[in-house]
């Protein structure tokens, strides 16, 4: 079924759009929600809620590509799960992944974080424009989609090595666009 | 800066990046120096199988006292395809190196095609430190499938290189010589496949490869046999290996050894 079609069934609130959501992109979603929870049990509700949250939001959404829509929802959903969540330890893929980017990104603790959040999206984003799309491609998927290296050298068909050392490059790029900015680091 | 900051900074990115990354995909790469060695091995396998042997040859990147190196396809004038050796002593005043291809071997595998490609190492702005020519060879029997055989110069930095060395499944003395054998599995993935208990014990175990991003699931048994000879590295490849694999790519680079010695 074409994304068009879920879509429609949303609109015509017909209870199959989730199922067919699901399976077309619930194995994208599970990864990511995997990535970022640890428990299993989390990570099933995080799907679950993932799917009322798209129910909830098409109409009057009509989302365009969805699969990044409907991912968007479910990175969200997990992130603030594995923050609130106290018990959880640090050692999923998503807290390694934080850490290392925190390592290039100055603390900005007398700013209010919303806007913080919001400038370093916007600083982010325009610095992904500038990279070729093999570094665009492992740094989205190590801090976006938090897939671990091995994975991410797999996806591409590099080493290890290889994706480790594009890594360490891009953030060295990021480290100097925030310079540039003004930022102190 | 907070990790919850660092976390809603990232989920609010541009919808374009996230689908951009959604799958790997080859064709978005521009000619960038890096690009996957051995392009040219497309005629004679997948674009996945070629990028899954990259991951165990490691030749696309290393380092080097933690300098980031890459290698990778590189314009060079003297590049051509050959589909006879009567120029071979011309390919070697080319190439730089000696080259010893045979035209037959003793099981009856023989000389199909020859590629001359360039390529370089690159530094970590791209700047080219060193330029090179590798030679890609390769030979058919009738109901068998192709074997291929590959020459490249040994480069000096792969003796100071940080790049893992991984363990050959076996290693032979031939001829004087020393030719590591492996046999590995490839198992061609989907990009949203998820690996199973089996896979991840099996990766551990070593010589056991997954690589995501093709149509369907598809696995194959890979044997290589490699061996440096009068400062030129040669690595045979055989795509559908089987049992007597190791044994028929070290007799055959046995024959190549003879013949350079002769």
């Amino acid at each position: 079924m074409t994304d068009e079609e879920i879509i429609s069934l949303f609109f015509e609130r017909s209870e199959q759009a989730i199922s067919e959501l699901a399976a077309k992109h619930g194995k994208a979603v599970r990864r990511i929600v995997r990535n970022i929870l640890s428990d299993e049990e989390d990570v099933k509700e995080c799907v679950n809620d993932t799917w009322l949250g798209v129910w909830n939001s098409i109409p009057p959404n009509r989302p365009d590509p969805l699969r990044a829509y409907v991912c968007r929802i479910a990175r969200n959903l997990a992130a603030k799960k594995y923050h609130s969540n106290t018990a959880e330890k640090r050692n999923s893929q998503y807290d390694f992944a934080l850490e290392e980017l925190a390592e290039c990104i100055p603390d900005r603790s007398t700013v209010e974080d919303t806007v913080a959040a919001k400038e370093l999206t916007e600083t982010i984003n325009r610095f992904l424009d500038t990279l070729s799309y093999e570094d665009k491609f492992v740094f989205m998927r190590r801090y976006w989609y938090a897939d671990s290296l091995s994975e991410i050298a797999a996806m591409a068909g590099m080493s290890y090595q290889s994706a480790a050392v594009r890594l360490h490059r891009v953030k060295g790029k990021l480290k100097k666009e925030l310079l540039k900015e003004g930022v102190p680091v | 800066m907070k990790r919850e900051t660092i976390s809603l900074a990232l989920n609010s990115l541009d919808d374009r990046h996230i689908t951009d990354t959604a799958v790997f995909s080859p064709e978005r790469i521009q000619c960038s120096p890096e690009r996957i060695v051995y392009m040219k091995r497309k005629r004679i396998v997948t674009f996945a199988l070629a990028a899954a042997l990259m991951l165990v040859l490691g030749i696309s990147a290393f380092a080097i006292w933690g300098i980031p190196r890459f290698t990778g396809t590189h314009p060079m004038p003297k590049t051509a395809e050959y589909t006879n050796l009567y120029a071979l002593p011309e390919i070697e005043k080319d190439v730089g190196y000696p080259v010893t291809v045979p035209e037959h071997f003793s099981n009856g595998y023989a000389f199909s095609m020859l590629c001359v490609d360039g390529e370089a190492v690159f530094g970590e702005s791209y700047e080219v430190l060193k330029e090179y020519y590798s030679v890609h060879v390769t030979y058919t029997r009738d109901g068998e499938p192709d074997l291929s055989l590959s020459l490249s110069p040994v480069l000096e930095f792969e003796s100071i290189s940080e790049a893992p060395v991984r363990t050959p499944s076996e290693q032979r003395t031939v001829s004087g010589v020393t030719v590591d054998l492996n046999r590995d599995h490839y198992k061609l993935v989907p990009e949203d496949y998820e690996k199973t208990e089996a896979d991840l014990e099996r990766e551990a175990a070593g010589h056991y490869y997954i690589s995501f991003g093709s149509d369907q699931i598809e696995e194959r048994e890979v044997a290589f046999a490699d061996f440096t000879l009068d400062n030129v590295s040669y690595t045979l490849m055989d795509m559908a290996a089987k049992e007597a694999s190791l044994d028929t790519l070290a007799q055959m680079a046995g024959e190549i050894i003879e013949e350079a010695k002769a």
